[in-house]
């Protein structure tokens, strides 16, 4: 079956085969403009599928848009809460509906325009209130708001909002509850005088918060380093910035050497101290830093827990040598750790391309250095997590992908016919499927292919201007 | 018709722990339904299986000897327990909702004309009729069956939603030669599944689990760390094995794995997808942490919270002394 040319002709067929699911991508497409109301007729045509399709969170905003324009509540009340309809559908169903699970929806949504957040803090019952609080796009305005009446729970949910400005944090603090607090000097736009002050404030829980700042200065830092609580030393080495050594020193508490071993500044002689560690989560956050030296991630590949291993098969400074090693350990998980890494030796690869065990073969299919035959064989295998990593592995090529268009999992099918190496006509040859995920699959495949074209004509037109 | 009668499950002279759990449903229906509770056991030597068995409510085992079921073999099962359900008339026949079942359970249920649900997570005894509760339309909602006009009915009993009964019991145990029925299909060999490196989930009383939320690979330690610290399987869904961030082993949904014994199942950033929820729904106490107020796991959840599945494992870790 040969796909359609262009969008023109996309949309034609879309439309004249009838079937919803396979047209939905093409609506408010580049190119299908000329066809919207023929579309809008076939996709609005089932009372049920409206339903199904107000859901839907991969619907095009412009479909979503249209259907907005129907009366029934309960399919209104889904484009409400659908994250990908638009600002502009939000203030229009803003305006024309008021009942209180609409007000809770927008408040929620992270597409709500800010004049709307700022109108719905105005007069909000609990539920908004807890909604804009949630709602990580509400602006410092509203929330200064919300501040007025505001209890507990909500006064340190309003400390630990993204958009909290200086003022409001200010006039939380003065409050003088412990948590709210603790949310407020944690915050990246507190006053620093008053986070230095929680530095040394007496309740461990308020220095350990005042830790976690992203933007405490690194003297700050480096003094809580030395603080008397270890969580509160975990907690300032957790966040050190790279480039900014901290002074790390060996230390008696497990937490404090499991944030030391991964922190990618660690001085060569303490990263050697950590991997003879007794504790065996400190070996395995010291096998994943990236910066440790080649020899400690060798030693490490070779340590009696599978985990540790498993870690060390999994930093992407993993040198080959050891990489081949692990290839071959006794752990199918630690195998499967390195069967997936493109930089895995050939000889190694090739080895583990003759397993069966699930979580290696499954590795293998996802890794881009796989042979074409290795990935045909794997379409094949019993376990169809195995069959479909072929479909997520970014070099697959098209004879395994056709393989997949035959799949008894629809998933699989889908996801082969995402894939962009398997060519747009034979994803059009599935465009018969059984289930509807691999149909709209295939819709979408064609529609973002037909744009691509038409863009690409239109550059060709501008850049060789025909006489 | 009065009284229970449970098929006993068992793999390589090993009594299966859904039988227990059959044992322990009947003992809650016991009273309710009246007469004894009998426990069949089919095998070439019923004797070693005849003490697991001996547990609970159950009052009187019978052991049927047959050199044709060295193996769970469908025929020569069906033509036994008609045979058995012919002469005593149970009120109710129980057996494990398992690939078994599937071959055997609906043949007896029309043959000897009882009522019949499968699948089924609930029992009750409503003015001395059996009512079963199971689900419906892919684990959407839950329907209670009754079954009007039948003297006795057969239910396949879901793994993990009954409490196993392990006390000690001291039931008569009597001989049943039942000749009848003969094998027409042969045992060739055993497959053990795939290796799961000590990971239990349908095992697990506690699941952890994480999905797409976790972010990054980088991420997915942390979580292995606290899941252990409190206790927990680590579990997570399909995106998570996809990418190979966990193994198979610990996927929980359609695709992976039962959490057939789990109580307690904290979801973290994990939308819940229906192929999620056929692995989990089922469990009594489910906690969701997810940003995403709308996520649908919340319509199922006991607990949830809106956060960011990050900062409340980094505020558990602390608060457990984790790290």
């Amino acid at each position: 079956m040969r796909a359609p040319a262009n969008m023109a002709a996309l949309t034609g067929a879309l439309i004249a085969r009838g079937d919803a699911y396979l047209a939905l991508p093409a609506y408010g497409a580049e190119g299908a403009e000329w066809a919207q109301a023929a579309l809008a007729r076939l996709l609005l045509s089932n009372a049920r599928l409206k339903l199904v399709f107000a859901a839907l969170p991969f619907a095009p905003p412009a479909f979503l848009a249209l259907l907005a324009g129907e009366d029934r509540p309960a399919i209104l009340q889904r484009i409400v809460r659908n994250p990908a309809t638009s600002g502009a559908t939000l203030l229009r169903l803003a305006r024309q509906m008021d009942d209180a699970e609409t007000r809770k929806a927008l408040a929620a949504h992270a597409h709500t325009p800010a004049v709307a957040l700022i109108g719905l803090a105005m007069h909000a019952d609990a539920a908004v209130r807890a909604a804009l609080l949630r709602n990580a796009g509400t602006p410092a305005v509203a929330l200064h708001a919300l501040l007025d009446h505001a209890d507990a729970a909500e006064r340190a949910a309003l400390a630990r909002h993204p958009q909290a400005d200086a003022d409001l944090l200010r006039t939380l603090l003065a409050g003088g509850d412990a948590v709210v607090r603790a949310e407020a000097v944690a915050h990246p736009h507190c006053p620093l005088t008053q986070v230095a002050d929680a530095c040394v404030d007496a309740d461990a829980a308020i220095r350990r918060r005042a830790a976690s700042n992203p933007v405490l200065p690194p003297s700050l830092r480096q003094a809580l380093m030395g603080d008397p609580d270890p969580a509160v030393r975990a907690e300032a080495l957790r966040l050190h910035a790279e480039g900014q050594e901290p002074a790390l020193t060996d230390d008696g508490d497990v937490r404090v050497r499991r944030a030391q071993a991964r922190h990618v500044a660690l001085p060569e002689d303490l990263a050697e101290a950590l991997s003879r560690d007794g504790d065996v989560w400190v070996r395995v956050w010291l096998a994943r830093n990236p910066a440790l030296p080649a020899g400690l991630i060798q030693q490490l590949g070779g340590d009696a827990e599978a985990r540790v291993r498993h870690a060390a098969g999994r930093n992407p400074a993993c040198p080959a040598d050891v990489l081949a090693t692990l290839a071959r350990d006794g752990d199918e998980w630690v195998r499967a750790a390195v069967a997936c890494r493109p930089d895995l030796p050939v000889e190694a690869l090739r080895a583990l391309e003759q397993e069966d065990a699930v979580d290696v073969a499954s590795a293998v299919a996802r890794n881009p250095q796989a042979r074409d035959a290795a990935l045909r064989r794997l379409t094949r295998h019993g376990q169809a997590d195995v069959r479909r990593a072929v479909a997520l592995n970014p070099d697959a090529p098209a004879t395994a992908l056709r393989l997949l268009l035959d799949d008894p999992y629809p998933l699989n099918r889908a996801f082969a016919v995402r894939h962009p190496n398997l060519p747009v006509a034979d994803a059009w040859g599935s465009a018969d499927d059984d289930a509807p995920q691999v149909r709209f699959a295939v819709g979408k495949r064609a529609v973002t292919h037909a744009a691509a074209a038409g863009r690409a004509a239109r550059r060709h037109l501008e850049t060789f201007p025909q006489p | 018709m009065s009284g229970i009668l449970i098929l006993a499950e068992h793999r390589r002279g090993t009594l299966r722990d859904a039988t227990l759990e059959a044992i322990g449903a009947a003992g809650t229906l016991k009273a309710a339904l009246g007469g004894p509770v009998t426990v069949l056991v089919i095998a070439a030597d019923p004797a070693p299986l005849v003490a697991a068995v001996s547990v609970g409510a159950v009052d009187e085992v019978i052991t049927v000897a047959r050199p044709d079921a060295a193996t769970y073999e469908p025929h020569v099962y069906e033509a036994v327990l008609r045979a058995v359900i012919a002469q005593r008339s149970p009120s109710l026949v129980l057996m494990p909702h398992s690939v078994d079942s599937f071959s055997l359970a609906p043949a007896v249920a029309i043959g000897e004309g009882l009522g019949f649900a499968t699948d089924v997570f609930g029992v009750a005894v409503e003015d001395g009729q059996v009512v079963a509760t199971r689900a419906g339309y892919n684990e959407k909602v839950f329907v209670e069956i009754d079954f009007p006009g039948r003297s006795g009915v057969l239910l396949t009993l879901r793994g993990g939603a009954f409490a196993p009964e392990t006390a000690a019991a001291s039931p008569t145990v009597s001989a049943l030669d039942a000749g009848a029925g003969a094998a027409r299909s042969k045992h060739l060999d055993w497959r053990d599944p795939p290796a799961s490196g000590g990971i239990d989930i349908p095992g697990s009383p506690f699941i952890l689990s994480i999905g797409r939320g976790v972010g990054d690979e980088a991420n997915v330690a942390q979580f292995l760390e606290l899941a252990e610290g409190l206790g927990a399987t680590l579990g997570c869904s399909r995106p998570i094995a996809d990418n190979g961030w966990l193994p198979k082993a610990r996927q929980v949904g359609q695709s992976g794995q039962l959490a057939a014994k789990c109580n307690l199942y904290i979801a973290m950033g994990i939308s819940g997808s229906v192929q999620h929820q056929w692995g989990m729904k089922h469990v009594e106490n489910i906690v969701a942490i997810n940003k995403d107020p709308e996520a649908s796991i919340f319509t199922i959840a006991r607990y949830g919270i809106v956060g960011d599945m990050l900062e409340i494992a980094e505020e558990l870790r602390k608060q457990k002394g984790i790290q």
